[in-house]
């Protein structure tokens, strides 16, 4: 089994785990969340090992937390480096957020205020992770609801942070849409500003409309605008491996294959 | 721009994001940020947290309801803001404030559910075989468990009622009991199981994860009547465990 990630994926989930563990799922790798497999022992493991023996893996955190002043947790990196040394995947990634102070964990992915002392805290956060695992890390850009007084826009603290630690990007689309719409912003302000070349791996997912603006919520089909971009995104960084991610209302494997052939056709960008 | 210090930022969020009151809320609100979702984070955090005692806790949630279990997860939230890094770790005092709300079978169901978790992504062992048993020297050679074992006492029936709840069977009246019993739990391949323990198993499990030798609990079980009949009694009871899948190894 070859340990790159290339062509078009989807997030590995419950319902559909027994179609990855025996390699029937049509598709070209996947991702799963890591801490759901950062346990000692039983069926998890046991799932991802299998799942591995058919496809490229994609280990995506939501822990690590690197715009926290506190920085990562000691013991989350080495239960980390446990499952990187077990499965042996593609691609480590986690996001450009925190998810708590002091004695206090929050389990969300927080906006991190866009200054220079974040970035010199998510940059050290990096190193240390980046030091730990012993290889590049990927890190997403966030959907944000809010934004802190700050003193550069994300694309500028993103390309800074990629070009202080050496990490990679993992690209979602829908997230730049999302966080564009809630703050007023241009979506291909993103794509203007970014290092596309450190575009590793790129997200799709759907969102939803509330009363508080868009919403990151992964429970729906792809939104068409986010398909235009995903489109505009490829035509600029060339074919990226790309997957789609849903965690709510998660629909059958037949549908999300569906959908992902729908991303291999936004991919085919006319020359 | 000045901008305040990230400490200081951080730690005014999570406070604002703990704060369940309204008016106190409001209060820490100003200058944390601007758009049009400074509460879609409140709701995330609370909302993960609903969840994720909803999944830890499933046979309890059945037992109690929606609503009576919403307002008790709420109760806790409020009381236990999560502090580890993983949110599984999230709520292990859940049953305790069941029990102090004086709802034991809900508290011991919480308990099972939990203990049941921890069970499932356990370290990994390869029971010993019966067929191991001829190399073993009895005179000196401990028991040593299997560790995803789990022993939880118990003072209602929990236990079959969590069990019928999960098959969804009829529900048997709750029983409560005077004396508190122990339940073992632990996983034969990748389920869990779990059953009441005997008396002599009582002593052999507590015994035996102390470190003290098959040979010795023989004797200390000795003590309190015949010999021949405790050495029967504890080798009774390792037969089982040899079939149940429960030793790890002989040290």
């Amino acid at each position: 089994m070859t340990n790159a990630l290339s062509g078009f994926g989807l997030g590995m989930r419950r319902p559909h785990y027994a179609s990855f563990v025996t390699g029937e799922a049509p598709v070209d790798f996947v991702e799963v969340i890591s801490e759901n497999f950062m346990v000692a022992g039983g069926r998890p493991i046991d799932t991802l090992t299998r799942a591995r023996e058919h496809y490229p893996v994609a280990l995506h955190g939501v822990s690590l937390s690197v715009g926290s002043v506190d920085g990562p947790h000691p013991d989350y990196l080495d239960r980390l480096k446990i499952l990187v040394d077990r499965i042996e995947p593609a691609v480590v990634s986690d996001h450009l957020c925190w998810t708590g102070v002091g004695a206090f964990n929050s389990h969300d992915l927080l906006p991190v205020p866009l200054t220079e002392e974040a970035l010199d805290t998510v940059c050290q956060a990096i190193d240390r992770a980046q030091t730990h695992l012993k290889r590049q890390m990927l890190f997403e850009n966030p959907s944000t609801y809010i934004e802190f007084p700050g003193t550069m826009p994300e694309w500028e603290f993103l390309s800074e942070m990629v070009r202080r630690t050496g990490c990679g990007l993992l690209l979602d689309v829908n997230n730049i849409f999302v966080t564009a719409s809630n703050h007023g912003l241009d979506p291909l302000d993103w794509l203007n500003g970014l290092p596309l070349h450190a575009v590793e791996q790129i997200h799709l997912a759907g969102h939803s409309q509330s009363t508080h603006g868009l919403i990151d919520t992964h429970d729906a089909m792809v939104d068409p605008a986010v398909w235009a971009l995903y489109t505009e995104t490829i035509r600029r960084t060339g074919a990226r491996p790309t997957m789609i991610e849903r965690d709510g209302d998660i629909p059958s494997l037949d549908d999300l294959v569906g959908e992902l052939a729908l991303a291999r056709r936004a991919a085919t960008v006319p020359a | 721009m000045t901008t305040e210090p990230l400490i200081d930022l951080q730690t005014r969020f999570c406070a604002w994001l703990r704060e369940g009151d309204e008016d106190v809320a409001a209060r820490l609100a100003p200058a944390l940020g601007v758009g049009p979702g400074l509460t879609v984070y409140q709701n995330n955090y609370r909302v993960a947290l609903v969840e994720a005692l909803r999944e830890t806790y499933p046979r309890a949630v059945l037992w109690l309801g929606d609503a009576a279990f919403e307002a008790v997860a709420a109760q806790y939230i409020d009381a236990h803001p999560p502090s580890h890094w993983t949110l599984d770790a999230y709520g292990a005092g859940f049953s305790d404030m069941l029990h102090a709300n004086a709802d034991a079978i809900a508290g011991d169901l919480a308990a099972i559910d939990r203990a049941v978790g921890d069970v499932f992504v356990g370290r990994d062992a390869v029971p010993v075989q019966a067929d191991a048993l001829a190399d073993i020297d009895w005179d000196v050679a401990v028991i040593r468990l299997v560790p995803s074992l789990v022993l939880l006492p118990v003072t209602t029936n929990a236990d079959a009622l969590w069990l019928a709840l999960a098959n969804e069977d009829d529900v048997p009246d709750p029983v409560y009991d005077d004396e508190p019993a122990t339940l073992m739990l632990w996983r034969q391949g990748f389920e869990p199981v779990m059953r009441r323990v005997d008396p002599v198993e009582t002593v052999m499990l507590h015994r035996s994860i102390a470190g003290a030798s098959f040979a010795a609990i023989c004797g200390e079980l000795a003590e309190t009547g015949d010999e021949a009949e405790a050495v029967t009694a504890a080798g009774t009871v390792l037969g089982r465990w040899l079939g149940e899948n429960l030793i790890a190894a002989f040290d």
